[in-house]
């Protein structure tokens, strides 16, 4: 069984789907198997595939348009769209499904250019020990989304997944379907771009 | 601004026009060209240490205190964003939106179509005028 770049981890994220009862992450395979389920006419087992994938894409979409409300209507209607033609998948559907995501993430870029965003717009908890300290990154938080708002799709979406996401370069060239060179040429153009943006400030 | 301003200069000089003034380079938004950047260079350590390949001391003591102290906080803002999670909720709407059967969507030409009566008609009267005309046509 192979596992997959895109599955929830950890005890981080919500749903329990990313573990098989003998412990292991379920792969390719698995995915296979619900597929087969949920083209057999068992639409719950679809539900399996959600819980599965939509933290990381949930995290992608948020990182690629800064706002959770978009980020939960493309995360929404890319699963709708995959549940429409479950039976088109050839391949990977992890990588399948990321790519309706990230498509739908950069159609939303070309149509709306934003100037600011901020991701307190949503009830998730603080962690921040002091007021201070949370205004400080607040600070910071709200220049590093006007800085990323700010660079070119393709570069946002590289630096999004390389550090926001925590991907490797591999497990991104698979999911860009592009060449491991190719994507580290975008992450340090985005790094030089977000340095030079912040750094009057910041450094 | 994506787009490349290569031969700006030449076409003022040709049409002696006012030159055009050029936006300040920071201000732009960065060109989408995966070529090797301008004295890109220079920040060679700071991706090695950011790609997990040095150390945060030698890439200090290369690029600087101020910058890995930059990095640093981004990459802690960054480590925040990976702890979201999908909200409460979203995973049971997208459940409740999706009808009983899957992969029902196919190409037009695929789907089956439904004809009305009158459209039917309309479709008739249609054919008989095309075929009118074209045997007009050939007299």
């Amino acid at each position: 069984m192979t596992a997959t770049p895109l599955q929830n981890q950890g005890a981080q994220t919500v749903g329990a789907g990313g573990s098989t009862p003998d412990g292991q992450a379920p792969g390719i395979d698995a995915d296979q198997e619900i597929i087969s389920k949920v083209l057999a006419g068992h639409k719950d087992a679809f539900g399996v595939l959600i819980t599965r994938y939509s933290d990381p894409l949930y995290r992608h979409a948020l990182g690629m348009t800064g706002s959770p409300d978009v980020a939960e209507d493309i995360l929404q209607q890319s699963f709708i769209k995959a549940y429409h033609h479950l039976g088109e998948v050839r391949g990977r559907f992890d990588a399948w499904v990321f790519r309706i995501v990230a498509n739908s993430c950069k159609d939303w870029l070309k149509n709306i250019r934003r100037t600011h965003v901020s991701y307190d717009e949503d009830d998730q908890p603080s962690t921040y020990s002091t007021p201070e300290e949370e205004m400080d990154r607040n600070e910071l938080r709200t220049d590093l989304q006007f800085a990323l708002a700010r660079l070119a799709p393709s570069l946002r979406e590289a630096f999004v997944m390389k550090h926001v996401e925590g991907r490797s370069y591999e497990e991104m060239a698979l999911l860009l379907e592009t060449t491991v060179g190719a994507l580290k040429m975008r992450v340090h153009r985005a790094r030089e771009a977000l340095q030079q943006l912040l750094e009057e400030k910041y450094a | 601004m994506m787009l490349d301003d290569a031969g700006f200069d030449r076409n003022d000089k040709i049409a002696g026009r006012e030159p055009v003034q050029r936006k300040d380079k920071s201000t732009e938004q960065l060109y989408d060209r995966e070529v090797p950047l301008n004295g890109g260079s220079s920040h060679g350590l700071l991706h090695d240490w950011l790609d997990g390949e040095v150390d945060v001391m030698r890439a200090s003591e290369v690029e600087g205190k101020s910058k890995v102290e930059l990095w640093t906080r981004i990459n802690a803002e960054s480590e925040m964003l990976r702890r979201r999670v999908t909200p409460v909720g979203v995973q049971q709407r997208i459940m409740a939106s999706l009808p009983e059967t899957p992969g029902t969507a196919s190409h037009w030409w695929k789907q089956q179509i439904t004809i009305t009566p009158v459209a039917a008609v309309a479709i008739g009267v249609g054919l008989l005028a095309v075929g009118g005309l074209v045997i007009e046509m050939f007299r």
